[in-house]
This record gives C-alpha cells, structure tokens and sequence, in this order.
C-alpha cells in the first residue's frame, strides 16, 4: 500500500516537472529582471561638448538666428560680448575693468550639471530651445525702459529696472550696440552690474520623516535660461538624477522650473 | 523602469534661504515615507578666470 503510494506520487511529481519544461519550452522562459537599473537613458543627448555650439558666435537677425538654429541642431548660439565696456566714465572705471566674460558659456556650469536643451521653443535671449522662453525685448521697448529707468529708485520697485534685468542678455546686447542714451552714469553703472550676474548657484535636498536627507546636491554653477540635469548625491535611497532652469526675473528674485 | 516627480514651479527670493517646493514617496526598498524637497539659490557672477 506505502509502495504504490509513493509510486503515484512520485509519478505526479515526476508529471508536473514534465509539464513545466515543455509550457518552458513551448512559452519561452520567463523575463528575470537582473535588478533596478543604476542608469537613467535621457531622451536628447546632452550637447554641452557639441563642436557646433560655439560661444565665440553672434546671431544678430532673425534669418540668421534660424540659420544657426538648423545648424547646430536645434540651439542657438550663445551671446557673447566683449570683457570690458567703457561706457560709463569714472564711476565704471575705479572698478577696474569689471570684466564680464563669456556670458553663455558651454562649460560655465559645474561638473554635477549637464546642459541639456528642453521644449520647442527659441529663446529671445538666446539661452536656449525652451519651454519657457523669454519673450524679445524690441530696441522701442528697450528706449522705453531706459528712459524709465530715471522715474523711480534703484531697487525692486522700480519696474522698468526690473524688466529689463529679466531680460538679461537681450538688455546687454542693446546697451553694447546702443548705449544708455541720457540714462545717469550712477543709474547705468548699477544696471549694468546687475546685468553682469549671469549665473547662479542651486542646491537641492530631499529630507525625510526623520530628517535625514537621503538625496542632495551641493551648491551647483549654472548660468540662466538652460535647462540642466543634475546628478545627485544619495543617502539609502535609489539613484536619481533632477533637471531644472533658473530665470531672473528680477533684481531680487528668480524664477525656477524644477 | 522610471519614475518622475514633479514638476515644481516657484519664485525664489535672494537670501531667503532654503525653499520648500513639495514632497515625495522616497524608498529604500524596505521602508517608504515621504520626503521634503527643498531648494536653495543664490545669483553668481560667473568670471572665467581661463
């Protein structure tokens, strides 16, 4: 009676190992994930080594902006201007030679970022394909806020200061091939120092329940207006990389997408 | 397979310091809770001194 038992058993086992490898067989094995991946593939290559974003380039029209866009796939040449402007008399010149140097340069960022263009959308200023773009400044409105400039103090209350330090690289531009027309020499000194603030530095964290911050990044360089994926330091917890753009929008305050 | 949070839009002011911008489920694989992302920004003037 044990014996034939065991018999059937056996059989029944012997069976249902038959039956799996020929389902194996017939089905294919089964997909073993070898682990969480430790890489993360981004959707555009980053261009920040692209031979064809040169910074020493100028786009001066429309046409030839959207030629240089063609060409360098898709990003438009950075502004660039000259390191010193000696527009502003004595009150400039004790500064000795503030230089302003390359404004839009591929490598003004630190190592942990990574420009990587974003959206459709062709920033005025040059920055970048975008998705938040900055919208033209025009010479008429560029006069305009000079001329407005005069009408209030120094700071965040007055607007026509404010706009034109959103417009950043656009404002620059047009001081280089226009000047300041009656602006002070106090007043065009200021602004122009404000313009020279090209950059800024980010840190990001995510601190837990208990405190412990688990995913950071240090104090980052980046420059205005692009977009930059940044690789962040972990803390028992999975790998992970953040992207964001930081805008001025102000003298003192700045727009960020993260 | 991926995971995204976000995105985030704020209005940093200089100085202010570290910004809270919303929170997360963060794993170590045993234990989830919720994590709070903070940013901090300060404006530089970039110099290259090459």
């Amino acid at each position: 009676m044990n014996s034939e038992f065991l018999k059937s058993r056996l059989g029944l086992i012997l069976l249902g190992i038959s039956l799996g490898w020929i389902a194996r067989l017939v089905l294919g094995a089964p997909f073993e994930a070898p682990g969480p991946p430790r890489t993360i593939n981004r959707p555009i290559e980053s261009v920040s080594d692209d031979p064809t974003n040169d910074p020493g380039s100028e786009s001066n029209s429309s046409a030839d902006s959207q030629s240089e866009l063609k060409e360098s796939g898709g990003l438009v040449p950075p502004i660039q201007l000259p390191g010193t402007i000696g527009i502003f008399g004595s009150h400039q010149e004790h500064r000795d030679h503030v230089r302003i140097k390359v404004l839009f340069d591929e490598q003004s960022h630190d190592e942990d970022a990574f420009f990587e263009a974003h959206g459709e959308q062709q920033c005025a200023s040059g920055c970048a394909v975008s998705r938040h773009p900055t919208a033209e400044l025009t010479e008429k409105k560029f006069d305009r806020l000079i001329k407005r400039i005069s009408a209030g103090e120094m700071d965040e209350t007055n607007q026509a200061l404010e706009e034109l330090i959103y417009f950043g690289g656009q404002t620059r531009k047009l001081i280089e091939a226009n000047g300041v027309g009656e602006l002070e020499k106090d007043r065009a000194a200021f602004l122009w120092d404000q313009l020279s603030i090209t950059h800024a530095k980010i840190s990001i964290r995510v601190k837990d329940e208990t405190g412990d911050v688990r995913t950071w990044i240090e104090p980052t360089l980046v420059p205005f207006d692009r977009r930059h994926i940044f690789d962040m330091e972990t803390n028992n917890v999975q790998p992970l990389v953040t992207s964001g753009t930081i805008k001025r929008v102000g003298q003192k305050h700045l727009w960020t997408r993260l | 397979m991926h995971f995204v949070a976000g995105p985030w839009f704020t209005v940093h002011e200089e100085g202010q310091g570290w910004q809270e911008i919303g929170h997360i489920w963060i794993s170590n694989g045993d234990d989830d809770c919720q994590g709070q992302v903070e940013i901090k920004i300060e404006m530089e003037r970039y110099e290259d001194d090459s």
